[in-house]
């Protein structure tokens, strides 16, 4: 396989296409896309729909594609009772995490029920009390699952998406082996605390690690307005990249079982006495 | 192999207790050697053999001598913390010369030790390290998100305004 890589939604990508795949066009089109969805889907993109939608009462119609995204967040809204949020925009947003990275901490406001806010009926959705929306948990999971389809429907059925360590591999050769992915090391980068493979999966992992200030970091429970600490960092692994993105940080608030009831996952969750707990078909070994 | 593990948890075990006293002095801020002494009395001393028997054929285990008795002991193991001295209980099963199993009952007074103790002794669990990157081979890695670019600029930018 080939490889081409760009910066897109804040990080690095690296695009693995096999042989003869990659040309201009191509790369082109798909950072056009990705743009496409930032503008529309960020917080942190002027006029996007998402920052629309947290500023104005009405009824909109949505992009068929945003199905997917509102409906992850509903069930999981519902799975972890109002921890995993989209209104949690506007608790980061509080805690400094806004749109100029100002990182001055102001009072958390108490969260708000998903029904006082929006009422969604796909592809309508009317939002009743606008509040800022945030879809940063699940956000880039889908982008990558998007650009997967794009590739697909070019007739493209191997290609790995690595998209800030957040990754997905897809092949139709039968022969294909798994790819070897180090499970990063949340306080040293240079290290790995284990080895895992996937093989048509995706893998997400969350962490604290790399966007913190104060006493939070970008992973706040929407209950008790904090960021959880006992956890270090969750690794999920599922056929869906916006599920592996979503249930990795869904993990930070709710026992895996909880998540498991709906979504069908490997996961690893290590905490922060050096200990592990993980899912018991999760593939590849721990350093231990 | 669980007498291995056993082994490990052991050795886990006794240098978790010499942290106990470390973790102390850090957390009152105040540095003081901790002492520490186990006392585990074996209840029946072993004799050794006054002659040696040199022989080629194996020794089956019905004549091999064990430096310690099957048995279950308990003892308290004392150590000082800056705020007083603090006790442990150790629990530790010996069968067949080896360790078969250990365990740890809390007995600290100061709340800072009970802390520590029933996190110690909340199980012996697998401790995760880390391996180097160069040491492994991988094809990709995968952990949180690379951080985005701007976040990153603006929180130095604040950390070096706040220097001023």
């Amino acid at each position: 396989m080939e490889s081409f890589s760009f910066e897109a939604t804040g990080t690095h990508w690296e695009i693995s296409l096999p042989k003869n795949k990659i040309d201009e066009k191509l790369v082109n089109e798909i950072k056009k896309y990705i743009d496409t969805f930032e503008s529309t889907y960020s917080r942190f993109r002027k006029d996007s729909l998402v920052n629309n939608l947290s500023s104005q009462v009405g009824t909109f119609e949505l992009p068929k594609e945003a199905k997917e995204l509102f409906d992850i967040y509903y069930e999981l809204y519902k799975l972890t009772n109002g921890s995993f949020t989209p209104f949690i925009g506007k608790t980061l947003e509080e805690a400094g995490y806004d749109k100029t990275y100002s990182f001055k901490q102001k009072e958390l406001s108490k969260s708000v029920s998903w029904e006082d806010i929006l009422s969604y009926e796909h592809q309508n959705i009317v939002v009743k009390n606008p509040i800022q929306l945030d879809f940063g948990a699940a956000g880039k999971g889908y982008i990558i699952d998007l650009v997967g389809k794009l590739l697909e429907d070019k007739c493209i059925y191997t290609y790995c998406i690595d998209a800030g360590h957040d990754i997905l591999y897809k092949t139709d050769q039968q022969d294909e082996k798994p790819l070897r992915i180090g499970l990063e090391h949340p306080n040293d980068i240079t290290k790995v605390i284990g080895v895992t493979n996937i093989l048509n999966n995706s893998i997400c992992g969350s962490s604290g690690n790399r966007r913190n200030w104060g006493k939070y970091h970008h992973i706040i429970d929407a209950n008790s307005l904090e960021s959880p600490k006992d956890i270090i960092s969750t690794w999920v692994i599922t056929a869906k990249t916006i599920e592996a993105d979503a249930l990795s940080t869904s993990l930070f608030f709710v026992k895996p079982e909880i998540l498991l009831s709906k979504y069908d996952f490997e996961y690893l969750i290590l905490y922060n006495d050096s200990t592990i707990n993980k899912s018991q078909n999760f593939p590849g070994e721990m350093f231990t | 192999m669980e007498t291995q593990n056993t082994n490990k948890k052991l050795i886990v075990t006794i240098a978790s207790i010499f942290a106990l006293g470390a973790i102390g002095a850090i957390a009152y801020n105040y540095y003081s050697e901790p002492k520490f002494e186990v006392e585990v009395k074996q209840t029946v001393q072993s004799t050794t053999p006054e002659t040696k028997v040199m022989t080629t054929t194996p020794v089956t285990s019905t004549t091999m001598e064990s430096k310690y008795k099957d048995g279950v002991y308990t003892k308290l193991g004392k150590y000082v913390s800056p705020g007083g001295p603090e006790q442990i209980e150790i629990t530790i099963t010996v069968k067949d010369g080896m360790i078969a199993d250990a365990s740890s009952v809390t007995k600290a007074t100061l709340p800072g030790s009970i802390k520590f103790q029933d996190n110690f002794g909340g199980g012996f669990k697998e401790l995760i390290i880390g391996k180097n990157i160069n040491e492994v081979s991988l094809d990709k890695v995968a952990g949180s998100s690379l951080t985005p670019k701007g976040f990153n600029d603006a929180l130095e930018q604040i950390k070096a305004d706040a220097k001023l």
